[in-house]
């Protein structure tokens, strides 16, 4: 299920030529290569520079040997990609393993110039099948705002260098995402490492840099098979499957108005692994979505909402409150459950009761608030003067009596409940309690038979 | 827009299949959210008329269900006086969004074909259904007779 993409395209600089440095050992040399050259040619070239015979040269790009026959403008070489050299005669084990390197990585190269060894500070490695067109990773990238192709990069897991040479190419997401699953060797010297630590970066732009990162999307896939989108029935490519058994298949624009429906009503699943997150549309079993970055297909309004409520929820299910300022709604978790005197002391600072989220008072809650005037500084103040604050919470209060008229709580959570239209049988859209509007108790076969639909 | 290409579609393939059941499809090409058509039953006693559906799809169709209520006037124990129905197909609950168009109308015309009085919105029409059929069949066809609307001529 896991096809190992190219790097992506070539791209081929000016007068056609591509420059890549070849790495042996502890030396390294830059040549300029012509793209309709075989890898004879290149060998020919490169072996005085190594001081060896070319026929001693075997030269390998992102895990794979590439043969004599091949032609550089179908090995999917990139600006500055590293080749390494291995030499035969050596019946080194080393001939069997990999090598990395990087690729297209910082043109700008100050560093390279620096240290004067170009690939040494930067190297990658990679795992594609040479010669396979269009990469089978996407990435969400924070620079280009998007998803876009990923390439994927190995380096040491201990001394996180690009020089490390894996045994096997990963062969599923476990191998790529989970630590310790591909076996290697580091070619530090003073590193031991002995396994790969995978990592992806973005295709769509010009790197700047090993740090220059993104995180994988691994729900979206290619869609050779042409599956058409469940929601709209278009076939897309690339799409974003679902880990249910039936592997149900969105377009990536449903995909984002899905989140975004089930955004507006708060409706995700509160996973006590996964935490605050969404199953496949179809109502399937075993299908949350396991890395919320595929959230931020929705752009980075929306995602901040997403962890506004993740959040959210994550504080009311834990027994904390929510400030009820305006503009403040700071998560506050209780460490005296028993008092309700509650104050925001990392937000604005507001000292609130409890129970009725109103300012704190002393005795009994309001039933009917005139909250108004009993705003806190205003209270003590008999001179009327309109401010910013003011006005914004009497905003606020117009609201606040708006829910109270036009709501009932859910019996169960307490939660104001809006009945728009249909039947009396309601069902909470944050507790998925079911009760009767009418009687404001758990849903029963009386409401049911006596005023369903009133 | 998902819903609009989505629903052209669904059109599109409702005219064409010609389901019997369900004719006259009359969609606004300004409002594709909005779309009218007739219920001709097969079962008595509603196989004397034909009924007037109007189905109204949300902005956020399919990731939403479509609501359909009835123009028409019917005597049936699972749609109410006014034309609202209760389709477990279309519930909140239980909606998916491959779910289309033409699979909501043949769940919507087996029910009105065979009403289910176990879970009725009209509780005395139901116990009527129940306890006299005979009288249930009568009333409908005579209420159906005076209310609904002209059966098309094929």
């Amino acid at each position: 299920m896991l096809g190992l993409g190219s790097f992506g395209n070539s791209n081929v600089l000016d007068g056609n030529k591509l420059r890549v440095f070849v790495k042996q050992g502890d030396q390294t040399v830059s040549a300029d290569l012509d793209p309709s050259w075989n890898l004879r040619k290149i060998k020919s070239i490169v072996a005085p520079k190594l001081d060896c015979k070319p026929a001693e040269l075997k030269i390998i790009f992102a895990g794979k040997e590439l043969k004599d026959e091949m032609v550089i403008q179908n090995c999917n070489l990139g600006q500055n990609s590293c080749l390494f050299a291995v030499r035969v005669q050596v019946s080194s084990k080393k001939s069997t393993v990999i090598e990395s390197i990087e690729e297209d990585e910082d043109v700008e190269g100050s560093s390279k110039e620096v240290f004067g060894d170009p690939a040494e500070d930067s190297e990658l490695a990679e795992v594609p099948v040479v010669g396979t067109q269009g990469s089978h990773y996407f990435v969400y990238c924070n620079s280009c705002e998007s998803f876009q192709e990923g390439k994927l990069r190995v380096r040491c897991d201990k001394c996180l260098s690009g020089a490390f040479c894996v045994l096997r190419d990963p062969e599923s997401w476990d191998d790529v995402t989970n630590p310790k699953q591909v076996p290697g060797s580091c070619e530090n010297s003073d590193c031991v490492g002995s396994y790969a630590q995978f990592y992806f970066k973005c295709a769509g732009h010009i790197t700047t840099g090993e740090d220059d990162t993104a995180p994988p999307l691994a729900l979206i896939k290619r869609n050779p098979d042409s599956v058409p989108c469940l929601a709209c029935g278009d076939s897309k490519d690339p799409v974003l499957i679902f880990e249910c058994a039936s592997q149900h298949v969105t377009c990536i624009d449903c995909f984002s108005q899905y989140v975004l429906v089930k955004l507006n009503e708060r409706q995700f699943s509160q996973d006590p692994e996964i935490g605050y997150t969404l199953g496949c549309p179809a109502l399937c079993k075993k299908s949350l979505i396991k890395d919320c970055h595929h959230f931020k297909l929705v752009g980075k309004y929306q995602y901040d909402r997403f962890q506004r409520f993740a959040t959210e929820e994550y504080v009311l299910k834990n027994g904390g409150v929510l400030c009820p300022q305006p503009d403040c709604g700071m998560g506050i978790l209780l460490v005296d459950v028993g008092c309700n005197k509650i104050a925001c002391l990392h937000g604005c600072g507001y000292v609130f009761c409890r129970l009725c989220l109103e300012g704190w008072h002393v005795g009994d809650c309001r039933q009917e608030s005139s909250s108004s005037q009993q705003q806190p500084g205003a209270s003590s103040s008999h001179t009327y003067s309109i401010t910013a604050d003011r006005a914004a919470q009497a905003q606020y209060d117009d609201s606040r009596r708006a829910v109270r008229l036009t709501t009932k709580p859910c019996p169960s959570c307490r939660v104001p409940t809006e009945r728009a239209a249909g039947c009396y049988h309601m069902t909470c859209t944050k507790c998925q309690f079911d009760w009767c509007w009418i009687c404001q108790v758990k849903w029963n076969r009386e409401c049911q038979g006596n005023h369903w639909f009133g | 827009m998902a819903a609009t290409r989505r629903l052209q579609k669904e059109l599109q393939d409702l005219r064409s299949s010609g389901i019997r059941a369900f004719r006259d499809v009359q969609v606004d090409e300004s409002n594709i959210l909005y779309w009218v058509g007739l219920i001709v039953p097969d079962n008595p006693p509603y196989n004397k008329g034909a009924f007037k559906i109007e189905i109204n799809y949300p902005a956020e169709y399919p990731f939403k269900p479509p609501k359909i209520i009835f123009k028409t006037k019917i005597y049936h124990p699972n749609i109410d006086e006014k034309g609202q129905v209760c389709l477990p197909i279309i519930s909140a609950e239980n909606w998916k969004p491959a779910t289309k168009t033409e699979q909501v109308i043949q769940a919507l015309v087996a029910l009105v074909n065979d009403p289910e009085p176990d879970h009725p919105l009209r509780a005395d029409l139901a116990e009527e259904f129940v306890k006299d059929k005979r009288k249930f069949i009568k009333n409908a066809e005579d209420f159906t007779r005076k209310h609904s609307e002209k059966r098309p001529a094929d």
